[in-house]
């Protein structure tokens, strides 16, 4: 080259790092200044000159900056200074599209599922309950270990006029209902979905009226007149949106009500899917002056007195608890309080309505974090080498006079820049993602649907994009600008410093080691999951047609009346072609939760074995007709069903009990004739065992799994509700027809349905058609939806620790050519060298399995509780994610594995 | 406008004055002065920014023609405004007026 242009070069460059001295605003035209200084000089002596010359632009830029009136060195100008090199990163990357778009797109896929996932979060966690003083409200409910270890009962009526009074840390207290009712409209006989509230209920929620007024204490009176709130939606879809509808009066159950106002919209019960979201609202209407009894039916919600906690409410309660039975006699014996360890607890609402979705979330998110921590560590080894082979430059930077600041600034910029490119990308997806999340979602999970991207998760995504890009910034900032990033290690090219070879092994085990976690949860999952969905929940759901029916109880009176309105609707039911049976039941199994009902017997010598096994003598008690066990497909396994015989004449008085019954009760007896009273009555007349029918599924309370226990279940026959008398406020009660069917669309039997049910009474209204395997699937929806997330990351994991090990090993083989060429040219064959590839590949990879088995161990208490059937140390979820893994491993290094083996020695050793 | 940085300081520094004298003889950018008055870039650069921001200097660019058709990047010229040009006469009689004083204390720098 030119001496002069050497020079010249020189010259430019000092210019060029002095003007990073002069604000940005200037910068250009400092460069063009001094440019037009720079003239190309032929000889060595004028090109010395043109150097010293050039020194000048470092005093100039000072003086620009004392002249402008600027301070250097201000943070302002920092971020200028930032700012540009942003803009020459971002000039870096579009030179070079596959790196960039490869970090980009992985950086991305990482914090669009942490972005979706903390967009829920946000939504269904972190935000406070739509109600006013959220964080005042508590539940309250009553725990009863003398019953079960998890018996959690609602609040009385009792309690609540008790407390009301006496308790002095809740400043309000409300109870409610959910109820149906039948509501006679001009498009025939309507079932609306109705909740029956204290008139407190109404400030605790924060409701309003969008027309007329709300419920006052005046309404919610046993004398006062039955009033009731619509919603928004039942005013619009049944009453045509009538804007002269208050005042107008509703038959709600057969009873006249007047409508006093329409619900503004956006009003939620605590813990109430909103699609479910109640059409009515009528004052519970408690009489203070009247009997109680102890009917602990009733959820409830209240606020804290100011300065009160939950913990000093149930202080309070527990005081007041003891004092139950003096002010209930008739309601609270004294040793049912203290025998069974009653007490009531305040948990805070939200904490309450959201049972264990919450720490599900949290799962969810710490996934979706191990996915994003792997594809960092993949972008930082591409990071990493992409720094490698910019190392001359750097050098050449720090040799011109660059100092560490400037460098150090340049390379985090660099990762930041990637960081948030790869950020918007990510908000961009999870825009996307989190609509099409809420869609997957069960219904069952409160306050999920409705979420969009939150503004929040946007923070929270750039927050850790700028921890990641500092992150990617960190290794190249410690060791080449730290250094200085001397010359003279520039040009060491074929010996790759053991420290870079190392941190880039530690990245790959690390990342074989946190996808092996994800895989090893998400395997422990789907375990859980087939588990459930092949546990036996004791029917045959094929073909079974499933809805609820409710008689009006002022057009049928009476046992008798009501039993033969059920036969007649069994019988042309049964007629309709293609109806192989039907039957009828209070609840349906999986779905429905039983209860737990004390019952009575006739031998005493059950109670010695109750006393012994320890528990009370509660069982699921349900209302059942001839013909259920059958459309069910429940088997029969000792004696028989009920005949329409059994139900016509009630003084037979038969009853059915499930296997879990009898082997409690009469362990190792027949227990066919023994006597049962319902309701735990040991008077009699007894109900005598005609048959013991398989056990079911029932539903499960809170934070147990799903199908996990049958149901200990005693059927009654239909006809004689034996729970009527407690259930005064339930009349009519619910019953669900159950059809077997051997149509290949059972659905398609629902018209004529509805039509033998018309002729039987024409204002039965029809609800909640569905079939019994949709019931089933649905049990297992929400672990449904957490496997598939998971699995999800688990897959998103093991592709970015593919792409990982890939990008690692193919480097490794680049830089090894000419070892490998000579290795090849004294004898080493094509197969050896593949083996010695794919060899340090899986000692890398063995390494990662070790770690990522210990930290699944580690890990696995957090999933223990979403898991059903399966232990969390499985060995065989462990060991298929381990071969998992491994395949994966060994088909990725095989690739560049088979390009070593196909270097040309001679090539290879003439390329150095 | 502060003293320190000249404005209409009657007090030019002797270096301001030697690079007003080099633009009053013909040199127009900075990298002639600097040859022309021997003094090192590090002087004449930042003066001339600070002759320009007091207003004794003005500058301006090249015409992008001039430039190619000697094969480089526009200069940006510099000239001695009016102020200037009654600053350097001041501070040109100032430095006779010094140089007379060190003539009669040294006869032998005459030469």
């Amino acid at each position: 080259m030119h001496p002069g242009r050497i020079f010249l070069r020189g010259a430019r460059a000092l210019v060029w790092l002095a003007a990073h001295r002069v604000p940005l605003s200037r910068r250009d035209r400092f460069m063009r200044e001094w440019e037009g200084e720079l003239t190309n000089e032929s000889d060595v002596e004028s090109g010395w000159r043109l150097l010293v010359a050039a020194l000048g632009a470092f005093a100039d830029a000072r003086a620009l900056r004392t002249v402008n009136g600027m301070k250097g060195g201000t943070m302002g100008d920092w971020i200028q200074e930032f700012v540009n090199d942003v803009r020459v990163a971002l000039r870096g990357m579009k030179r070079s599209p596959g790196f960039t778009v490869t970090a980009v797109a992985t950086l991305a896929l990482g914090l669009g599922g942490s972005a979706a996932l903390y967009s829920l979060l946000d939504r269904v966690v972190i935000q406070p309950l739509p109600y006013p003083q959220p964080e005042r409200l508590v539940r309250l409910s009553n725990q009863v270990p003398g019953v079960g270890p998890n018996e959690v009962w609602a609040m009385s009526t009792a309690q609540w006029a008790f407390l009301t009074d006496e308790a002095t840390t809740l400043e309000s207290m409300g109870l409610y209902r959910g109820r149906g009712g039948n509501v006679m409209t001009a498009a025939g006989p309507q079932r609306v979905r109705s909740v029956a509230v204290t008139a407190s209920m109404m400030d605790l929620l924060g409701m309003r009226a969008s027309v007329g007024r709300l419920i006052s204490p005046d309404d919610d009176t046993p004398a006062a007149p039955m009033v009731g709130l619509i919603s928004h939606g039942f005013w619009q879809r049944v009453l045509g949106g009538d804007p002269g509808v208050v005042g107008t009066t509703l038959v709600y159950n057969d009873r006249p009500v007047e409508i006093i106002g329409v619900v503004d919209r956006g009003v939620e019960l605590p813990g109430w899917p909103v699609d479910m979201a109640p059409e009515m609202w009528i004052p519970l209407r408690i009489d203070r002056g009247g009997t109680f009894h102890n009917n602990h039916v009733f959820p409830s919600i209240a606020r804290m007195a100011d300065g009160a906690t939950p913990a000093s409410v149930e202080e309070e309660l527990r005081g007041l608890t003891d004092r139950l039975p003096d002010v209930f006699p008739q309601a609270y014996g004294r040793r049912f309080i203290d025998g069974y360890g009653f007490r009531t607890q305040a948990i805070p609402l939200k904490e309450s309505v959201l049972g264990d979705l919450a720490s599900t979330l949290w799962i969810l998110f710490g996934g979706v974090g191990l996915v994003l921590l792997i594809a960092c560590t993949n972008v930082a080894n591409l990071f990493l080498v992409r720094m490698e082979g910019r190392r001359q430059e750097l050098a050449l930077r720090g040799a011109l006079g660059a100092n560490r600041t400037t460098l150090g600034r340049y390379v985090i910029a660099e990762g930041l820049t990637l960081a948030l490119l790869g950020a918007l990308v990510a908000v961009a997806l999870a825009y996307w993602a989190v609509p099409a999340l809420t869609v997957l979602a069960p219904a069952e999970l409160p306050r999920v649907q409705g979420a969009s991207l939150s503004v929040n998760a946007v923070v929270v995504t750039f927050l850790l994009a700028l921890a990641g890009g500092l992150a990617l910034a960190a290794y190249p900032l410690f060791t080449h600008v730290r250094r200085g990033g001397g010359l003279l290690e520039s040009t060491r090219s074929t010996t790759a410093s053991r420290g870079r070879q190392r941190l880039r092994g530690a990245l790959v085990v690390s990342q074989v080691a946190l996808a092996l976690t994800l895989v090893v949860g998400a395997g422990l999952l789907v375990q859980s999951l087939s588990a459930l969905r092949s546990a036996d929940a004791g029917i045959e759901a094929e073909g079974v047609l499933a809805v609820d029916l409710y008689l009006s109880r002022a057009r049928h009176e009476g046992d008798s009346d009501v039993w033969s309105a059920y036969r007649d609707i069994l019988n042309r039911v049964r007629a309709i072609p293609g109806v192989a049976s039907a039957g009828m039941s209070e609840e349906l199994p999986v779905s429905g939760g039983f209860g737990c009902t004390v019952q009575g017997f006739e031998d005493e010598t059950v109670y010695d074995v109750v006393k012994e096994q320890g528990g009370t003598t509660c069982a699921g008690q349900e209302a059942t007709s001839p013909g259920y066990f059958e459309a069910m497909g429940i088997p029969v396994l000792e004696g028989r069903g009920f005949t329409d015989q059994d139900l016509d004449d009630p003084t037979r008085a038969t009853v059915v009990v499930s296997k879990a019954f009898a082997d409690r009760f009469w362990p190792g007896r027949s227990p066919l004739g023994q006597g049962v009273g319902p309701g735990g009555n040991t008077e009699g007349p007894f109900y005598h065992v005609i048959g013991v029918v398989g056990d079911v599924a029932r539903a499960t309370s809170e934070g147990e799994a799903p199908l996990s226990q049958p149901a200990m279940a005693i059927y009654y026959p239909i006809q004689h509700n034996p729970e009527e008398t407690w259930n005064q406020g339930w009349w009519p009660g619910a019953v669900s027809l159950v059809v077997k069917s051997d149509l290949s669309d059972p659905s398609s039997l629902f018209p004529a349905i509805r039509q033998a049910v018309a002729q039987v009474d024409p204002e039965i209204p029809l609800t909640n058609l569905t079939d019994m395997e949709a019931v089933v699937a649905e049990a297992s929806s929400r672990l449904a939806f957490v496997s598939l997330l998971l699995a999800i990351a688990a897959g998103t994991a093991l592709l970015l620790a593919a792409v990982g090990l890939y990008g690692v090993i193919s480097y490794v083989v680049s830089r090894r050519t000419r070892e490998i060429g000579m290795r090849m040219a004294v004898g080493a064959q094509p197969g050896d060298v593949q083996r010695m590839v794919v060899g340090g590949a899986m000692s890398l990879v063995a390494l990662g399995v070790v770690m990522g088995t210990l930290l699944s161990l580690a890990s696995s208490r957090i999933v223990a509780g979403l898991l059903v059937g399966v232990e969390p140390t499985s060995p065989a979820a462990y060991a298929a994610a381990a071969g998992l893994l491994t395949l994966v491993a060994v088909t990725a290094s095989w690739i560049p594995a088979r390009r070593a083996a196909r270097i040309d020695p001679l090539e290879a050793l003439r390329a150095e | 406008m502060t003293s320190k940085h000249g404005g209409t300081d009657p007090s030019l520094s002797y270096n301001g004055a030697v690079v007003l004298q080099a633009l009053s003889q013909g040199h127009r950018y900075g990298f002639e002065i600097m040859r022309a008055a021997h003094l090192p870039s590090g002087t004449v650069y930042p003066l001339l920014r600070r002759l320009e921001a007091s207003g004794l200097v003005a500058s301006r660019w090249e015409g992008a023609a001039d430039a190619r058709r000697e094969g480089r990047p526009p200069r940006r010229y510099y000239e001695a405004t009016p102020e200037g040009v009654t600053a350097l006469a001041e501070a040109r009689e100032r430095v006779m007026a010094q140089q007379a004083l060190f003539g009669h204390l040294s006869p032998a720098s005459e030469g």
